[in-house]
């Protein structure tokens, strides 16, 4: 089995938004939407400081709550774990807009949802989706965690710390943050105020 | 302090057009319960009640497709090709369907009336209950609870309940009555169970409280009124339940999208 | 589903919405997808890009791995600089300032490309015959600058050529290092990130400063365990990294850079060897550095003197291995300026890291012959982010440059060049050209630059956009985008010195050419066309190129040839060459050449000019994703950020009764105000400074998108500090306050004007 997943070394990032814009002109999202944003959070304060720079997106969860709620099939996914959408299908009714804790879907002018999916067509052609091999502090690790020698599993097995979004939901992310910059784990998850 | 590079799609997805979706649903999928019971008792108004049930049916229908972003790409025929019955809106779309047709053939008097009861019964319960349980499935929405499963096929009846008053229905007022009368006590059993929650649950209902404290207390307000107001303003008595239940419909449909993630 | 092709095509017609197919596929899926290498020219730093082209149109640039600056990464305004060249408000045409409106009224008619050359070359000469060559000057920013700042100026005869990017960005660097080391410090800092464990930055953004590979290479160290201190005002992106965070009082750096000298030496931390080997000079440091004790520099500094003994005592644990990058902004307090930079060096000297894994290398370009022309008659010292020289023109026939004698450097200073406008002393200047120049937007006082550009004869502007700047010219020349241009090699000095080349994407989108061609169809008007032999761009890089066999042919295959580097002193020992340019051949802490001249042989600490009180000292720096004030008409860059904030401390800001996001006006000591701006309330900043990303508060409504948002920070230098020895312009010297009532400017969405822009 193959089962896709990302990982961000919340130590290396610096949230300067390349991933973000490059995933922007890579799947030609459209302006006022992003498959792809960077949330930066100061916590602390003077001169005792720490900021978060998280990029947040679509975490391909195991357990996507967008899924079963999706009326017409259109969100499924796929045999590698990407949480997909097929657009001709949709029909625009904003479920799983509503269903995703993250925010991470969108509706699209055109009249369907959009979001990451970790750029399937570079993926299926063995490449990095486009936010992995564009991030300049290289903190983006992707590929498969039933492989222990990928990339992901081996920035996994070696991380100080690994957290994922609201794991209280039970939504089980593919997407890992590693060595949050906060002794507490994520910022406004576990304890940090905003 | 959060500041962004891009935005997270932390904006309203349903808009008013929804509202009026949520409000035309409840009238249909309770004129759909009454047709039905008028249907298994032979009321003799049975025949216009189908017909009403269908012109709500039908109106809604046109609602949701004007409202639809993918209006001209016609894709709901999809909503009919797959099976997905733990998407709420599919239940629904099937529920308004049934409805649809049962009233249909009740309105003609034609064919197996079991049959057309049946599909009356199963139409009223999805077509009733789907957008409560369309919001509860959110589990990620704290505003949406479990009670709105109780609280909207409650209010969506006392829409109906309220028309049929209006429209001088001798069995509507005791019905009203009661049904608007447990329709508030879930309206204050939901506020209750939202500030006594999880601290995610308080922070959703302070929330709520700011913004529509004021209006969700007159619609709760409203829902109690009816039976003082039923033997002496009997017009107010069908008019203010119905305006009561639709604004607290809308206030938790449209404040309940709010979502308490890193804001 | 199982409805067939063919039920499908009847009971849907072409053109009629069809539920069974899926929307036009994104341009990935197309199959007429081709790829043309290049190098960004979103900001300098120049990464070797690959442009994915469909239908007609660039739709991605990544890097490639074989280039060693982008190494197959990008940074956020590589990848959305590309919607600039798409932008709809660019300039199409050439335009001509219509006769007799005035400066600035922004009245234009279209030209044709030989109206202009030929109302340039005739005001050109007619100046030449009225004041002289020298009374032309050259303005220049960008890879085009070669020609307009150094090779057109040099053929015309003017030495007041010059580059905001000496005078406004490295100046003290630059010269700094020419006169401690012998060498400029390249435009790709020489820091040795492979190798190092200890980094110490002094106001050093990285990371809000997104130069591709330094980020990179950051990351890299810090992912592999480096140390880092920061030493800032404002918890910076670098600091929210760094194991120590020294917020230091603004303009008092060169105090903690002395007292860290004071401890390497007093504790005899230092080098010896290296020292003993590679310097002279450091006698006269010794007994120089004496006073400045770690006690001396808490006062002034507000750092505890414990912390900075202990940070040089690390610094000298991990030694050679730990390294004081330079930056490159080093222009901020004016006559402190060179002193700060000779201490950063001198305390990395005392490391002994320059020439050392894991502190400084040395790079040299690589070298490709110039295409075969005479000598040009005179070589204007413009510099560059790699300096100018040291050497002084003695025996040429033209007047020294106009702003000679103001300060001790070589380089031209691009503000000193102004006032020659206005005043005529020592001469006139009456013409200018402004390649890539943004005049309102990188010299301090603007309105100084305004009545200077009214008393001009000739005023050229060479852009892409309509900034403010440019429609106050006489002729604007419109420039093609880097996707759209060949453009002349790129010779990188690097760990391993590179060559790359730009090949056009596609043809430019409007009538717009590139600098090469303005160049030459220029000269050539000018009488000058034997400075200009070649057929042609192509003709011009492939014989530039046949010198190191290679061809243009070649390289569009290929993108980058990479070459060996010499980065250590091992390297230079092993060839026998010294690769310290000094007179003495070392090292020098103690600058004969500054003695001779009557300047301070050792940096000293120049007390910092305050303000008035009640006011903050009004800091900038960098967004991620914005370069200086080009990049503010990009809707995708504008989307990730759209306007600045002015950062003040949560107490001052509470002091005030200022909240979070408030709009309010920036008002400077001179009564200059600029806003409406948000307030950005955070912890982040010290309470005596304020702080704003630079380029922002564009004053046109022809740039529909830049247009309003946010203040601009150059607005507000109404004054600067002259560095008398680099003649860099201290530009943090100027103080505001802010002012609460301003209204909220309710920008519209930025997709909204993106989407107006391109109706119009």
């Amino acid at each position: 089995m193959t089962r896709l997943a990302m990982a961000i070394d919340l130590a290396s990032c610096v949230g300067c938004a390349a991933c973000s814009i490059a995933c922007k002109m890579e799947n030609e999202v459209p302006l006022g939407v992003n498959r792809l944003w960077i949330r930066n959070t100061t916590v602390g304060t003077f001169p005792n400081l720490t900021v978060e720079h998280r990029p947040e997106q679509c975490l391909h969860c195991e357990n996507p709550p967008c899924v079963p709620v999706c009326p017409t099939g259109c969100c499924f996914v796929r045999d590698d774990g990407i949480v997909d959408i097929d657009v001709k299908k949709c029909i625009g009714c904003s479920a799983c807009i509503a269903a995703c804790p993250y925010d991470a879907r969108h509706m699209l002018p055109q009249g369907y949802v959009s979001k990451c999916d970790f750029c399937k067509h570079r993926v299926d052609e063995g490449r990095m989706p486009a936010c992995v091999e564009t991030c300049p502090t290289l903190c983006r690790t992707f590929g498969d965690l039933d492989d222990p020698n990928s990339p992901v599993s081996i920035a996994i097995r070696e991380a100080r710390r690994v957290d994922v979004l609201r794991p209280g939901l039970g939504t089980e992310p593919n997407l890992y943050y590693l060595n949050t910059p906060a002794a507490f784990g994520l910022v406004g998850e576990t304890g940090g105020t905003l | 302090m959060t500041e962004f590079y891009g935005l997270p799609f932390s904006v309203h997805f349903w808009h008013w057009p929804t509202l009026i979706h949520f409000a035309l649903v409840a009238l249909a999928g309770g004129m759909v319960l009454v047709t039905a019971i008028a249907s298994i008792k032979g009321h003799p108004k049975t025949r216009t009640y189908a017909l009403i049930t269908m012109v709500l049916i039908v109106l809604d229908l046109i609602t949701l497709w004007v409202e639809s972003p993918s209006r001209f790409r016609f894709t709901h025929v999809w909503l009919f090709l797959t099976i997905t019955p733990t998407a709420p809106i599919w239940l629904g779309a099937w529920g308004l369907i049934i409805s649809l047709g049962s009233s249909f053939f009740v309105w003609l008097d034609k064919g197996p009336k079991m049959l057309w009861n049946a599909g009356l019964v199963v139409g009223a319960a999805l077509a009733l209950t789907y957008p409560g349980l369309a919001l509860a499935v959110n589990v990620n929405r704290p505003l949406w609870t479990p009670v709105l499963l109780v609280l909207f096929p409650l209010t969506g009846m006392v829409t109906v309940l309220g028309l049929a008053h209006l429209f001088k229905q001798a069995w509507a007022a005791r019905w009203l009555v009661t049904v608007s009368i447990a329709s508030a006590v879930m309206g204050i059993v939901y506020l209750f169970a939202l500030a006594t929650g999880s601290a995610e649950a308080r922070q959703a209902f302070e929330y709520l409280w700011s913004h529509d404290g004021l209006w969700l207390s007159v619609g709760i307000a409203a829902l109690l009124v009816a039976p003082v107001l039923i033997r002496r303003l009997p017009l107010l008595a069908g008019l203010v339940p119905i305006l009561g239940a639709t604004l607290v419909r809308s206030l938790i449909v449209e404040a309940g999208q709010a979502q308490f993630f890193g804001f | 589903m199982a409805l067939g092709g063919s039920a499908q095509a009847q009971l849907f017609p072409d053109g009629f919405p069809n539920p069974f197919r899926a929307p036009p596929g994104k341009w990935f899926t197309k199959d007429d997808v081709t790829t043309s290498y290049n190098y960004c020219e979103i900001c300098f730093w120049k990464c070797g890009i690959q442009a994915s082209v469909q239908g007609g149109k660039v739709r991605k640039v990544d890097g490639y791995e074989s280039n060693p600056k982008s190494r197959g990464m990008l940074c956020p305004r590589g990848q959305g600089g590309v919607a600039t060249t798409y932008d709809p408000d660019r300039l199409k045409k050439p335009l001509i300032r219509v006769e007799g409106s005035e400066r600035g009224s922004g009245q234009y008619r279209e030209a044709s490309w030989d109206e202009a050359y030929d109302y340039i070359a005739e005001k050109m000469n007619q100046i030449k015959f009225e004041h002289g060559s020298e009374s032309v000057a050259f303005f220049g920013h960008g890879t085009g600058d070669a020609w307009f700042a150094s090779y057109l100026p040099g053929a015309w005869g003017s030495p007041n050529a010059a580059k905001p990017s000496v005078s406004l960005c490295t100046g003290p660097r630059e010269t700094a290092s020419q006169y401690t080391f012998g060498r400029g410090i390249s435009g790709h800092e020489q820091i040795d990130w492979d190798e190092t464990d200890y980094i110490v930055l002094i106001g050093h953004h990285i990371g809000e400063d997104t130069h591709n590979t330094q980020l990179q290479d950051f990351a890299l160290a810090l992912k592999r365990g480096a140390k880092l201190v920061v030493v800032d005002p404002r918890f910076s992106v670098a600091a929210s990294k760094a194991n120590d965070w020294l917020p230091i009082k603004p303009a008092t750096d060169t105090a903690l850079l002395l007292a860290w000298a004071n401890v390497l030496v007093e504790e005899g931390l230092y080098d010896a060897e290296y020292v003993d080997k590679y310097t002279v000079g450091f006698e006269q440091l010794a007994a120089h550095v004496a006073q400045y004790t770690p006690e001396w520099a808490a006062e002034i500094t507000e750092i505890p003197a414990d912390t900075i003994r202990r940070i040089a005592r690390e610094m000298a644990a991990h030694a050679p291995r730990a390294v004081l990058p330079v930056n490159r902004h080093t222009v901020w307090y004016g006559p402190d300026d060179m002193h700060r930079m000779r201490s950063l060096y001198i305390v990395n000297v005392l490391l002994g890291n320059y020439g050392m894994p894991g502190g400084y290398y040395f790079c040299d370009a690589p070298v490709v012959e110039a295409y075969p022309h005479p000598a040009l008659p005179l070589s204007p010292a413009s510099g560059g982010c790699g300096g100018g020289s040291t050497d002084v023109v003695t025996d040429s026939p033209f007047r020294p440059a106009a702003d000679r004698g103001k300060f001790f450097g070589t380089a031209t200073a691009v503000q000193e060049l102004i006032e020659p406008m206005l005043t005529g002393e020592p001469y006139p200047i009456k013409g200018l050209f402004s390649y890539g120049v943004n005049l309102f937007h990188s010299i301090p006082m603007v309105e100084r630059t305004k009545q200077a550009l009214k008393e001009l004869d000739l005023y050229v502007a060479i852009d892409i956009l309509p900034m403010e700047h440019v429609m106050w010219a006489d002729v604007i020349l419109p420039e093609s985008t880097y996707l759209e241009r060949y453009d002349d090699l790129l010779l990188q000095a690097y760990k391993t010195p590179f060559i790359s080349a730009r090949f056009p994407a596609h043809p430019p989108l409007y009538d717009t050419r590139g600098a090469f061609d303005m160049a030459k169809q220029l000269g050539e008007r000018l009488g000058l066309g034997e400075y200009f032999p070649w057929e042609n761009v192509e003709e011009y890089l492939d014989r530039r190129l046949s010198s190191i066999g290679s061809s243009l042919e070649a390289l569009k295959d290929q993108g980058t040839i990479v070459r060996r580097g010499r980065p250590y002193f091992a390297d230079w020992e092993r060839l026998n060459r010294n690769p310290i340019g000094t007179p003495s051949g070392k090292i020098e802490i103690y600058s004969e050449r500054f003695a001779e001249a009557g300047l301070d042989p050792l940096p000293v600490f120049v007390p910092p000019i305050e303000g008035p009180s009640g006011m903050y000292r009004l800091l900038y720096g960098r967004s991620p994703v914005h370069t200086f004030a080009r990049t503010h008409n990009n809707p995708i860059l504008m989307e990730a950020h759209g306007e600045n904030g002015v950062w003040i401390s949560t107490s001052e800001a509470a002091g005030l009764g200022i909240r979070h996001n408030e709009y309010v006006y920036l008002e400077n000591q001179d009564g200059v105000r600029e806003g409406p701006v948000r307030a950005y309330v955070t912890e982040r900043i010290r309470n005596d400074c304020v702080y704003l990303v630079h380029g922002f508060g564009h004053k046109t409504p022809l740039m529909r998108i830049a247009n309003g948002r946010g203040a601009s920070d150059n607005y507000l230098q109404t004054r600067y500090d002259l560095d008398p020895v680099s003649g860099g312009a201290g530009l943090r010297n100027n103080w505001v306050k802010l002012v609460k009532g301003a209204p909220d400017p309710q920008h519209p969405p930025v997709a909204w004007l993106a989407r107006e822009g391109s109706r119009a």
